[in-house]
């Protein structure tokens, strides 16, 4: 089986958010306000993260990031999910199920990227905004625990588009709306377990980091430092 | 099939976990999108993919929009189109937010009760168009064309042409851009020392080393995609090689977060320090004394043509801005400014950027040109990796007749300032307002804001508001309610770009043409209707010659119109694969002819499917091009300037009429002012910057992440500066100038400058759709604008202020 | 009384009349007390109504503050929990004479407040109507699942533990009263008082007595481990356990003096609610309050000197931060409050142990709360600051709701059956008494005169 992964090139990206709202249009996340954003409601699967340089706080911002779910080798969030409604499928992607899900939220706090998202309440759309809804994608019921899936449902129409010309999936073929929509190339996507793939050479290359590598959690989205 | 059947659980749980059980969601749901979209009556959703124009900003990229069953659902890049080449920013993937907002207007509204009192009453298109035409005609029956001013506004392509064609027709001198550095960005200094009309583009990708002024390249950019695009070739484009970014700013802005170094300056002091680099190149002898020597004008003192000797500009830099004295001026110390003179001039091709977008970061036309004059310098004008001059495209611009009373009324003096006001050309709508509210040199009794909203976005903005209330008549063409139709007495809202024919011209930073064609990729609202059809609808009814203005049917022949026109050039191409460039490069070389076939219809088919048009090449050293008017050199002392003020008068110290024709951007030391001993610094959110809505939820909800911020307007101070006022973190001030006050929170960070206050323009509106209406706090309000003394436009840096601890 | 006198068998009686009191007798008192709890329950079901409807969005949580109140009270609740079975057993064990009159009511804080412990994991599930999976689709892997098995075991074991010494008195009240018969009939088991039935029960009371203890420890080290097993800071920790433990008897003793304290004031219980009790009570509260002390000194002091930048955040939240006032608060109301009562004879009255309760009570809730929420506002990626998790009405109702439901039950409870056992009281007057003075003499020399000098040998056996 492949291993889903990308490398998000930190001198690349300019941090200019085309992931986020990428992200938020092909996975149907609802419109938020301020009141929700006064609350911590708001959310968007891939955040962009600023960084303060090191020392006394405040610092001026040193590092932009743009974060999804890692996707991690070892999740923690699946160990302590109780119903097993998130899990870690062969192809590496870790996968929420929503209508298991019984919003215990161990999840959420058990991530230490937290970026694993909640319904507070029932996502709406103002008439007529619904109508943007990706057919795709599902909307998730208030209640449930949610998260970036690395739109597996674009692997799944692209190997449905694979077995019905019984070919095998190319390289390409499927990558996640961030990918697709990064205007620089900073995020390259494709088979971590293919020492072949582009994804792969730059997952080992000298300037590639985890995000709190320490933590053992292996995660298979890898930045590459800026500079040489 | 087998395989279908061979499915573990594992891969059960995975697709359950993708498509997410829709049996299971469906009741969870509170309402059926599935069965929307994904139902079985209509059997397997028929889905589509059509390329057309993203119209969230004025950066001319191409989408491709997904549709099921003709509803638009999603949208990508088109990967065959030169400025995006498939990315997109975050405001196109916010256009389906755009095009079904629920606050977006569908009807014409006629105020009722007094105006500004926000009552409206629907009322249909036809007595709309009559209403506006109606008085319309009786200003032209007066012989009073002059009096209707149109303010333009984000509208581009079709709208545009139409309205200017339509203001010519009806004989009113007035149309007025209300966001003149979108459209034309360093464009007054490139005219003043290039002599060009043409925008330029910063080559970056190619580029050696780049120092950038305040400039918003990953902030405010014209072209976010493209800026975003380019900086990523010019950082990891070229293997092995990583050339500097240097970035000069009041502020650690995202630029300066990816820039190799960030050198915090006094706001408006930019020009001032590309001086004092001036002053080391020169007199280091690190200056391209070809390119100087070949193409430059007024480096060396100059004699015109009374036998007067002038001041030239390697005199006044050595004179004024000795490193020493710039750093009193700018706070950039002096070393800084040596070496940032030495890496300028020995990594070729390098660039030096001015602010080359809208709004607050524009930086007064003298500081441009300082800013330009270090290209030279560098020798990096029209070379690969430099400057490039955008290849000049017009299209629908064609002679038409036009009535007595039109050649009259264009006979007038435009109300945005006699030239005198603005040497530089381009329009001045801060000129505007005082001509309204003066009366002078005539009134204005009719004023149409083309898809405009000047009372946010203008550093005086209230102060236009009050002028529109003075216009006895306001019609305003808009999909939202803003701060500026809140005066109007007619809203005529007009049909979203995804709904509509249009067409755009934007250019590769490169500098090559690129025509997008918009295209209505779902069927529009019932009784909608497009910009272009308005304005025609208005000049049929006005008749006559006026009529005659807008002779295509409908926005669609205006467009195919276009493409005939391109059809006819025999040139370009229609956008193929990436690859495409290596084979332009090739046939730069060469010669070129446009491969595409003598038929017009196939051409047409092409460009609609494809996406649009482009030329995509483009020749250095065409110098007859790249310099223009008046010496065909480049002019270190403004020879344009020269000529727009007509004789330089031989009384007087000809040095000090001279130095008016250099930068001047002498910049004093840092005065102690009691009562307002801070600067304020207005920057563009990111995300926000140029963006044709403001009430999308997606993009207002990621503004402020940079800062951690959302959905309100805070305001930055140094913590050591905060110290001194006794502010701490959480804390909301009162930040008072002598315009007006604002009460904020604070941030401490340590990435702005002391005794610098930093505050974010994008949030702070106060009428519109329920995202944006209300949230935070607009710093216009509090600037105490500066007027350009070149371009007439209100600068918004200098103003000075101070905290109050709530 | 004059109920009891017509029936003919059973000897009336007399000593202990004045503990089926509160089940013979209701007053107007009652009534409105219950009234009053049933009001507060209500405003609780009302807010759950309207949070099943809206969802947890009525709530203070957000992001990254996932968990707040309810898990709170989760912990907090399992700690109280634990004061009355574990206590009982471990008395029960040593034979400490002095418990009969206080197991009763010590067993019943388990059993009513464990209800709420699990029912506020309910509350805070985002998918109620879902909570089956965790049985459909139960993943052991997870330390929740582990509480899930251990609280019903625990649930179980404590109520048999509870419902075993019950059934004498439940017989004595199927005997002496005319009320409920039916009723009293059946939970008795056909309880004749014979010696065989005694020696049963004396057995599984007993066996019970061993089992429960460690089941006890462990429930509220799984507890512990919800949070001990992930990585977040401050959380991970293997002290957590222990720690958990200590602070649940600790906290437990304390809900345990409140009851006691208030039974004796309610049904005149003076003659058998004693100051002894809570003299003996106070000092194991002492015990604890330094027990309690070292474990939190230890797992501060852990964190300080190892420094590690994401636990010293959440370090300094508590110390010097936000929860600066919850942290110190506590310190006072867990320490410092409690130990200069409890430590001093003069002061470690009713008044005094009910007071230092009251204190640790609102301590250690503050403790669950500054274990919970601190850890969860500092996520090691930076974050927005100045989301602060403040509860709203929502929580604050079903708080209290829970609190006014306990003590609903306890109420009720001692309406049915007798608060203080019956017949253990009895049997202590009628057998122990001797028991104990036979034990004691066993424990001592020999009063005749002794050998002058041991054997060298024999010493070491």
């Amino acid at each position: 089986m492949a291993k889903w992964g990308m490398t998000i090139d930190l001198d690349r990206c300019t941090a200019c958010q085309a992931c986020v709202t990428a992200c938020q249009a092909e996975n149907n996340l609802p419109p938020t306000g301020a009141d929700d954003a006064r609350r911590g409601r708001n959310y968007t699967w891939m955040e962009m993260i600023p960084f303060e340089g090191e020392g006394e706080r405040p610092k001026a911002i040193e590092r932009l990031l743009p974060r999804p779910c890692l996707h991690c080798d070892h999740p923690p969030c699946v160990k302590v999910c109780p119903v097993g409604a998130t899990f870690r499928n062969e192809d590496g992607i870790v996968g929420q199920i929503f209508s298991r899900c019984i919003g215990c939220r161990y999840c959420t706090t058990a991530c230490p990227y937290t970026a694993r998202y909640f319904n507070w309440t029932t996502p709406s759309w103002p008439e007529p905004m619904g109508k943007h809804l990706n057919p795709d994608v599902s909307v998730r019921p208030k209640g449930v625990v949610e998260k970036c899936t690395l739109c597996h449902h674009r692997l799944q129409n692209a190997r449905d588009h694979a077995r019905a010309e019984e070919r095998a999936m190319r390289p390409g073929e499927y990558s996640p709306a961030c990918v697709e929509s990064c205007p620089t190339g900073a995020m390259v996507f494709g088979d971590l377990s293919n020492p072949e793939s582009e994804v792969s050479k730059l997952a080992h290359s000298r300037r590639a980091y985890k995000l709190l590598e320490d933590l053992g959690t292996e995660p298979k989205v890898i930045y590459l430092r800026e500079g040489d | 099939m087998k395989e279908w059947v061979n499915l573990n659980r594992r891969d059960f749980l995975a697709a359950f976990g993708a498509t997410y059980g829709v049996t299971a969601c469906s009741w969870a749901a509170p309402r059926s999108w599935f069965l929307e979209y994904a139902g079985t009556e209509d059997g397997p959703p028929r889905e589509q993919h059509i390329n057309t124009l993203c119209s969230m900003c004025p950066g001319g990229c191409g989408l491709r929009v997904r549709l099921v069953h003709g509803c638009a659902v999603g949208v990508r890049g088109n990967k065959d189109h030169p400025i995006n080449r498939g990315g997109l920013c975050s405001r196109a993937s916010a256009v389906l937010q755009d095009v079904y907002n629920p606050d977006r207007l569908r009807q014409p509204l006629r105020c009722v009760g007094s105006r500004g009192s926000g009552q409206w009453e629907e009322i249909e298109w036809d007595a709309a168009i009559a209403m506006v035409a109606d008085k319309l005609a009786l200003l032209r029956g007066n012989g009073n064309p002059e009096g209707l001013s149109v303010v333009l506004g984000r509208g581009r392509g079709l709208s545009r042409t139409a309205w200017r064609r339509f203001a010519r027709a009806y004989g009113t001198p007035n149309i007025i851009d209300a966001h003149p550095d979108d459209n034309l960005g360093v464009q007054p200094a490139v005219l003043a020392t290039q002599g060009v009309a043409q925008r330029i583009g910063y080559d970056v990708a190619k580029a050696g080393y780049v120092l950038s002024f305040s400039s918003g390249w990953l902030d405010a950019h014209w072209s976010t995609e493209q800026s975003a695009r380019v900086f990523a070739d010019f950082r990891r484009g070229r293997p092995g090689f990583r050339p500097r970014w240097v970035h000069i700013e009041p502020r650690h802005s995202v630029t300066a977060t990816k820039a190799d170094e960030w050198i915090p300056i006094r706001p408006g002091t930019e020009g001032t320090l590309a001086l004092g680099i001036a002053h080391v190149m020169i007199r280091e002898g690190l200056y391209d004394r070809d390119f100087v020597g070949r193409h430059g004008f007024g480096f060396e003192d100059w004699t015109d043509r009374n036998g007067v000797s002038h001041l030239g500009f390697r005199r006044m830099v050595l004179q004024d801005y000795a490193p020493r004295k710039v750093e009193a001026g700018t706070g950039v110390v002096e070393g800084t400014i040596f070496r940032l003179a030495r890496e300028f001039s020995s990594n070729g091709p390098a660039i030096a950027v001015g602010y080359d977008g809208g709004g607050c970061g524009a930086q007064a036309t003298y500081h441009r040109m300082a800013i330009h004059c270090l290209n030279a310098l560098a020798g990096s004008i029209d070379v690969p990796g430099g400057i490039t001059v955008f290849q000049e495209l017009t299209l629908l611009d064609g002679e038409f007749d036009i009535d007595d009373v039109a050649t009259r009324g264009l006979a007038n003096e435009p109300l945005d300032g006699p030239a005198a006001d603005r040497r530089l050309g381009g329009s001045a709508i801060d000129l505007l307002t005082r001509a309204i509210k003066d009366r002078r040199p005539y009134s204005t009794e009719a004023l149409i804001l083309a898809e405009a909203d000047p009372v946010f976005s203008l550093a005086e903005g209230a102060a236009f508001g009050a002028a529109l209330s003075a216009v006895p008549f306001v019609a305003a063409i808009s999909g939202y309610h803003h701060d500026s139709n809140r005066h109007a007495d007619l809203i005529l809202p007009a049909l979203h770009g995804l709904h509509r024919w249009d067409f755009d011209v934007a250019h590769t930073l490169k500098g090559h043409p690129v025509v997008t064609v918009s295209q209505p990729v779902m069927d529009p609202p019932k009784r909608g209707r497009d910009a272009y059809s308005v304005v025609r609808a208005l000049a049929n009814r006005l008749g006559g010659k006026v009529g005659g203005a807008l002779p295509w049917a409908d926005a669609e022949s205006a467009v195919e119109a276009v493409l005939r026109e391109l059809f006819d050039r025999g040139e370009g191409a229609t956008f193929g694969p990436a690859n495409e460039e290596s084979w332009a490069q090739l046939l730069e070389t060469r010669g070129w002819r446009a491969p595409f076939s003598s038929d017009f219809a196939e051409f047409k088919r092409d460009v609609i499917a494809g996406g649009g048009w482009t030329d995509p090449i483009y020749f250095h050293g065409k110098w007859d091009r790249v310099l223009q008017r008046p010496l065909r050199r480049f002019a270190f002392s403004s020879a344009y300037l020269a000529s727009s003020f007509e004789a330089i008068p031989a009384a007087g110290d000809p040095d000090e009429v001279s130095a008016r024709l250099l930068p001047q951007c002498r910049a004093e030391p840092r005065t102690s002012d009691e009562t307002y001993p801070l600067e304020l610094y207005v920057y563009e959110l990111p995300n926000l910057v140029g963006c044709s809505s403001p009430n999308l939820p997606w993009l207002n909800d990621i503004a402020g992440a940079y800062m951690f911020e959302k959905w309100r307007t805070w305001v930055e101070i140094h913590p050591e500066t905060a110290e001194r006022f006794g502010v701490t973190a959480h804390d909301h001030v009162e930040v008072r100038t002598p315009r007006g006050r604002l009460t904020l929170p604070v941030r401490l960070y340590t990435g702005v400058m002391h005794d610098v206050v930093a505050i974010p323009f994008g949030f702070g509106r106060k009428s519109g759709g329920r995202w944006c209406r209300g949230i935070g706090e607009n710093p216009a309000d509090l600037v105490d604008a500066r007027t350009d003394p070149l371009t007439g436009t209100a600068l918004w840096t200098s103003t000075r202020a101070t905290l109050r601890k709530m | 009384m004059s109920v009891a006198t017509k029936k003919p068998s059973p000897p009336p009686l007399t000593e202990d009349a004045i503990l089926l009191e509160p089940i013979l007798h209701t007053g107007p008192k009652f009534y409105i007390t219950v009234a009053v709890l049933l009001s507060v329950i209500g405003l609780g079901v009302y807010a759950y109504t309207v949070q099943y409807r809206e969802g947890l969005g009525v709530t203070g949580l957000g992001r990254p503050v996932y968990w707040g109140f309810y898990i709170t009270n989760f912990v907090f609740f399992i700690g109280i929990s634990h004061a009355g079975t574990l206590i009982s057993a471990i008395l029960r064990i040593v034979g400490a004479e002095w418990r009969r009159t206080i197991t009763r009511s010590a067993e019943v804080i388990t059993v009513m407040v464990i209800l709420f412990g699990v029912g506020n994991i309910l509350v805070d599930l985002g998918r109620p109507d879902r909570m089956l999976n965790v049985i459909k689709h139960a993943k052991f892997g997870s330390p929740l699942l582990w509480d899930v098995c251990s609280i019903t075991v625990y649930l179980t074991m404590s109520t048999t533990y509870l419902y075993l010494p019950l059934i004498p008195d439940i017989a004595i009240l199927r005997d002496h009263t005319n009320k409920r018969r039916w009723f009293y009939r059946l939970l008795a088991l056909g309880w004749t008082g014979t010696p065989r039935q005694h020696r049963i029960l004396d057995i599984l009371i007993s066996v019970m007595a061993i089992i429960v203890i460690p089941v006890a420890v462990s429930v509220h080290t799984v507890v512990s481990f919800v949070f001990a097993m992930t990585i977040q800071p401050m959380w991970h920790s293997a002290i957590f356990g222990p720690y958990f433990v200590v602070g649940a008897i600790f906290s437990g003793i304390a809900a345990l003096i409140c009851a006691m304290a208030l039974i004796r004031w309610v049904y005149g219980l003076g003659e058998y609610l004693k100051d002894i009790h809570f003299n003996n009570l106070g000092l194991l509260l002492l015990v604890m309050c330094f027990a309690w002390f070292y474990f939190t000194a230890s797992e501060f002091l852990t964190t300080f000197y190892g420094s590690e930048p994401t636990h010293m955040t959440i370090f300094w939240l508590k110390f010097t931060g936000p929860f600066a006032p919850h942290f110190w608060t506590m310190v006072v109301t867990c320490f410092f409050i409690p130990v200069t009562i409890l430590a001093f004879k003069r002061t470690r009255t009713i008044l005094g142990t009910v007071i230092a309760s009251l204190s640790i009570t609102v301590g250690m809730y503050l403790e669950r709360f500054i274990i919970v929420v601190p850890s969860l506002s500092q996520p090691r990626l930076p974050h927005a600051e100045d989301i602060v998790y403040t509860p709203t009405w929502v929580e604050w109702s079903i708080l209290a709701a829970c609190f006014a439901a306990f003590t609903l039950l306890y109420v009720l409870f001692t309406k049915l059956f007798p608060i203080v056992s019956i017949w253990e009281v009895q049997e202590g007057r009628e057998k122990s008494v001797a028991e104990v003075t036979e034990r004691l003499k066993s424990y001592l020399p020999k009063s005749q005169p002794a050998p002058a000098r041991p054997e060298p040998v024999g010493a070491s056996k």
